[in-house]
C-alpha cells in the first residue's frame, strides 16, 4: 500500500517514524503503551515507518499548497494573502476505530438531546430550576440567558440543531466532554476540507482503511433544518445569515450555502413583514422558512435585543413566535454552554432522559461555592480557570503555565465576582504523532496533544458527522488547541465496522 | 368595581416610517381581585399583530406595520372589573422568623430580590435601607406599610426632576421625582431587608361622579409595587401615596422594574430625525355593561 503518489522512494532518506517515541504518562493516539501501534492504526503506521524525512516534507508542503488553493477559492471578497488565515493542517491523519466511535456517536446523541430538553425546559416551565436540581441565580445571571425567548417553543422542541462537543482523551484512554458549543459551533469545513486533502494525498490508505465518508455533512445538515421547519411547509426556503465577510468563520459560512445550495444572506438582506420572514431577490421578496444563523443572539433582532445591532433583522423574534420561520440554532441557546451549567450536565442527562450518561464530564468545580473556592484557590497553579460564559479559549488560564502574576490576577478576578468561574482539574491530553520542523530544515514526528470536536445535527432525527474536528497544539507541550490560539489540525479518521 | 380604560398612543414622525416593529404591553394581565372582562387593540394604519405571554406573564402584542406612514396610532380599550383589596389579615410573620426561609426564596423569588436595571444596589440606597430596615420582632407587612408611607414623607413628587430612563440614584439625588421612582426605590428598600418586590404599572382611576368623565391625559398611568407577604401573597403597596393599593388601582404589567414594561417599545426605519409621542387616556365607570359604550361582546376576549 502507498502512502503518497507523490513522494519519491527513491530518495528516501533514513526512516523518522522509527524514532517516535509515545511520551510517558499520556495516552498516544497511534502507539500503544507496549510500544507497537493501535491494532487499528497498523495500516498506516506501518506506511508511515517506511517514509523518510524528505517524503514527510513534500507531503506536508503538498497539503499546504492544496489548502492554500482552496483558501483562496474560500475568498470571495479578494482579500490579500495575509489577511486570510489558513488552519495549519497536519497530514498524519488521527484514527478512532469503529467500536469506540459507536459508543462515542451514542453518548453525543445522548447529551445533545438531554441539552436540547434543558433548553426548552428553561424557555418553558423551568421545572428543573423549581425542582431545586439547578441553582435559579446560575440561570438567571448567566450572560447566555436570554428572557425575551421565553415561551418560544420550535418544532419538535429542538432549540439546538448544530451542536459541536469537545472531547479529549485522558492518560486512561477514556474520551471525557470538556466542553459543549451549543450556540453557532464552527469548524465543520475544516473537517471537509481536511479530507479532501487526505484524499489526494493519501487515497490508497484511505481506502484500504475503509473509512467513513464525511462529505454528507452539508446534506445532513440541510436535511436538518428542512425537517425543522414550520409545519405544513412541504418544501421549504432555507437561507444561512451570516455577520459578513468581517467574521472569522466567514468562508465557512460561504463554504456550507455553497454546498447546501442555499441563499447565504446578510441582515441587510431579509426583512420582516406582518411577522413573516422575507429574503430580498432581484425578483422581488421571498419568504425564508428556516434560517441557519451564524450570529450570536444580541444582534439577531433589535426589537428585543441590543438596539443598535444592524446585524440582524427586526421583527424575527415575533416571527419566530408566529410559527412562520424556524431559526437554528434557536435563541438562548448559550444557557445549555454555560460553563457552570456544564457541572450539572450528567444530572441533566439522568433528569431528562432517566438515562446514566454514556460520556463522562471533566471533573468541573463551581467557584461560586465558597468551600469549593477555597479549596480552588489554595492551590490555584494547578487548576484550569474558566470564565462561565465566554466561549473559544478566551481567558482560559492554565495553572501551570500561568505566571505568578497572570495567578495572582486570576485571583483577585475570581474573588471580585467568583460566579463567574469555574476550575477544572489539568488534563492530561492525549498526543498524537505529529509532523514538526526539526530545526535543520527537515521534519520529524513528534507527540502533540489534541483534542475532539465532534459535530451532532438533531433534525427530525439526530445524525452524527463521523469524526469531527481533531486540533493539535502545535507548540511542543501546549495544551490550548483552539485555532484562534495558535492550534492546527487533523484528518480524522473514523473506520467502518467490520461487515 | 368595573372600569373602562381607552388608552390612546399616537406616534408622528417628521418623514414617513416603515419597517416599523413595536412589542406593546396593554392587556391588562388577570390577578387576585382583577379581571379584563375585554379587550381590543386597534393599530392605525393596519398592522400585523400576534400575541404571547413574557416570561413575567405579561400580554404582549407584536406589531408589525410595513408600509411607510407620518403617523401610527396604537388604541388599547379594556374593560375592566375590580375588586376591593382583601384585608391583611393572614398569619402575622415577624421579621425574624420571616428570614429563617431567605434560602428558599432567594432562589424561588431571584427576580424580586436582586437588583436591576432601574434598581441598582448602590451605596446610597444601601444608606437609605439602613436608615429605615426592619426591627426583627416587626412584622412583615407592618415594614412593607411603613417603608412606603416612609418614602411617601422623604421625598417630594415633582414631575420633571426625573425622566422614565432614570433608575433609583436619580431620586436620591434629586430628593423628588414621580411614581416610577417612587416604586423603584421603596423595591430597592425592600429588596434589600429580603422582602420580594415587583414593579407593577398601571391606572390609576380618578373618583369620579358616576357618567362624569373628563380626559386625563397621561396623568392616571400609573407605576406602584407589589411585595411578597408571607401567607398572603403578592400584595400591592403605593409609596406615591403612602399606602397599599386599593380598588383603583388597575395593573396592567409586573416585571422587576420598568425595563421590563415599557407600554409600547419598538422600532422603525425612516430617514427622518424626529418621533413624537402623544398618549391620552380615558377612564370611565360604566354604571352596568348594557349602558356601557364598549360592549364587552365585541371585545377580544
Amino acid at each position: 500500500m502507498e502512502l503518497s503518489t507523490t513522494a519519491s522512494q527513491a530518495g528516501r532518506q533514513a526512516p523518522v517514524f522509527a524514532a517516535y517515541r509515545p511520551p510517558a504518562g499520556m495516552y498516544d493516539e497511534m502507539f500503544s503503551a507496549a510500544g507497537g501501534p493501535h491494532r487499528w492504526c497498523a495500516p498506516v503506521a506501518a506506511n508511515l515507518l517506511e517514509m523518510g524525512s524528505a517524503e514527510f516534507a513534500s507531503l506536508r508542503a503538498q497539503a499546504e499548497r492544496m489548502l492554500l488553493r482552496m483558501g483562496v477559492t474560500f475568498n470571495v471578497y479578494g482579500q490579500t494573502e495575509g489577511a486570510e488565515r489558513i488552519f495549519p493542517f497536519d497530514p498524519i491523519p488521527r484514527i478512532i476505530d469503529a467500536e469506540t466511535w459507536q459508543t462515542l456517536e451514542a453518548g453525543l446523541i445522548q447529551r445533545v438531546r438531554a441539552l436540547n430538553a434543558f433548553v426548552a425546559d428553561i424557555y418553558g416551565e423551568a421545572h428543573i430550576l423549581k425542582d431545586g436540581l439547578i441553582p435559579h441565580d446560575l440561570i438567571l445571571e448567566s450572560s447566555q440567558y436570554r428572557r425575551g425567548a421565553v415561551g418560544i417553543a420550535p418544532p419538535g422542541g429542538t432549540f439546538i440543531t448544530v451542536a459541536g462537543i469537545d472531547l479529549v482523551r485522558g492518560a486512561d484512554g477514556r474520551f471525557y466532554v470538556l466542553e459543549d458549543n451549543a450556540r453557532t459551533p464552527s469548524g465543520v469545513s475544516y473537517v471537509i476540507e481536511n479530507r479532501l486533502v487526505t484524499t489526494r494525498l493519501m487515497p490508497a490508505a484511505l481506502r484500504a482503511s475503509r473509512v467513513r465518508s464525511v462529505e454528507g455533512y452539508p446534506a445532513d445538515l440541510l436535511a436538518s433544518l428542512v425537517e425543522l421547519a414550520p409545519g405544513g411547509i412541504s418544501r421549504p426556503t432555507v437561507a444561512l445569515l451570516t455577520p459578513g465577510p468581517f467574521n472569522s468563520a466567514f468562508f465557512e459560512h460561504v463554504f456550507l450555502s455553497q454546498q447546501m445550495g442555499v441563499e447565504l444572506v446578510e441582515g441587510r438582506d431579509l426583512v420582516c413583514v406582518d411577522h413573516k420572514l422575507w429574503m430580498k431577490t432581484v425578483y422581488g421578496l421571498r419568504q425564508v422558512h428556516v434560517l441557519y444563523r451564524r450570529i450570536d443572539d444580541d444582534y439577531l433582532d433589535a426589537v428585543v435585543f441590543r438596539p443598535d445591532s444592524m446585524l440582524g433583522v427586526a421583527g424575527l423574534t415575533a416571527a419566530i413566535r408566529a410559527g412562520s420561520v424556524t431559526i437554528a440554532n434557536g435563541i438562548g441557546t448559550g444557557v445549555a454552554d454555560d460553563k457552570a451549567v456544564f457541572a450539572y450536565t450528567p444530572e441533566m442527562i439522568r433528569y431528562y432522559l432517566g438515562e446514566q450518561p454514556i460520556l463522562p464530564i471533566v471533573e468541573t468545580h463551581l467557584l461560586r461555592e465558597p468551600e469549593v473556592r477555597a479549596t480552588v484557590l489554595r492551590d490555584l497553579d494547578r487548576y484550569v480557570i474558566k470564565p462561565t460564559g465566554a466561549s473559544g479559549g478566551y481567558g482560559v488560564v492554565i495553572g501551570p503555565r500561568a505566571s505568578d502574576a497572570e495567578l495572582a490576577q486570576t485571583r483577585k478576578q475570581i474573588e471580585a465576582a467568583p460566579a463567574n468561574y469555574i476550575a477544572q482539574p489539568v488534563v492530561s491530553l492525549s498526543v498524537h504523532p505529529t509532523l514538526v520542523d526539526d530545526g535543520a530544515g527537515g521534519v520529524v514526528l513528534a507527540p502533540r496533544h489534541v483534542d475532539l470536536r465532534p459535530f451532532v445535527l438533531m433534525g427530525a432525527r439526530p445524525r452524527v458527522l463521523a469524526g469531527g474536528l481533531t486540533r493539535v497544539a502545535l507548540r511542543e507541550g501546549s495544551l490550548v488547541v483552539n485555532s484562534s490560539q495558535g492550534g492546527g489540525s487533523k484528518d480524522t479518521w473514523v473506520l467502518d465496522a467490520p461487515c | 368595581m368595573r372600569f373602562r380604560v381607552r388608552h390612546v398612543t399616537r406616534f408622528g414622525y417628521d418623514e414617513a416610517a416603515y419597517e416599523s416593529h413595536n412589542e406593546v404591553r396593554l392587556r391588562p394581565r388577570e390577578s387576585p381581585g382583577q379581571r379584563t372582562i375585554g379587550f381590543r387593540l386597534e393599530v392605525i394604519p393596519r398592522a400585523a399583530v400576534i400575541d404571547y405571554r413574557d416570561s413575567f406573564g405579561n400580554f404582549v402584542h407584536a406589531l408589525s406595520v410595513h408600509e411607510p406612514h407620518r403617523e401610527l396610532v396604537v388604541v388599547a380599550d379594556s374593560l375592566i372589573e375590580r375588586a376591593a383589596p382583601r384585608p391583611l389579615d393572614a398569619p402575622r410573620h415577624p421579621f425574624g422568623e420571616f428570614l429563617a426561609g431567605d434560602a428558599l426564596r432567594s432562589q424561588l423569588e431571584y427576580d424580586f430580590l436582586h437588583p436591576s436595571r432601574y434598581v441598582p444596589f448602590s451605596e446610597p440606597l444601601k444608606r437609605l435601607f439602613w436608615m429605615a430596615r426592619p426591627r426583627m420582632n416587626e412584622q412583615v407587612a407592618d415594614y412593607v406599610c411603613r417603608i412606603v408611607g416612609w418614602i411617601r414623607g422623604q421625598f417630594a413628587y415633582e414631575p420633571g426632576t426625573t425622566n422614565v430612563r432614570s433608575d433609583l440614584n436619580h431620586i436620591l439625588h434629586a430628593g423628588g421625582g414621580v411614581c416610577q421612582d417612587f416604586a423603584h426605590l421603596s423595591i430597592g428598600i425592600l429588596r434589600l431587608a429580603g422582602v420580594p418586590a415587583r414593579y407593577v404599572s398601571g391606572y390609576l382611576a380618578p373618583t369620579l361622579e358616576p357618567g362624569n368623565r373628563r380626559p386625563l391625559g397621561e396623568q392616571a398611568s400609573h407605576a406602584w409595587l407589589e411585595a411578597m407577604i408571607p401567607d398572603a401573597g403578592w400584595i400591592g403597596f403605593d409609596p406615591t401615596h403612602g399606602g397599599r393599593a386599593g380598588d383603583h388601582h388597575l395593573r396592567v404589567a409586573v416585571g422587576r422594574d420598568y425595563a421590563d414594561v415599557p407600554p409600547i417599545t419598538g422600532i422603525y426605519r425612516s430617514v427622518g430625525a424626529t418621533q413624537t409621542m402623544r398618549v391620552s387616556l380615558d377612564i370611565s365607570e360604566p354604571e352596568d355593561s348594557a349602558s356601557s359604550p364598549l360592549d364587552p361582546g365585541a371585545l377580544q376576549q
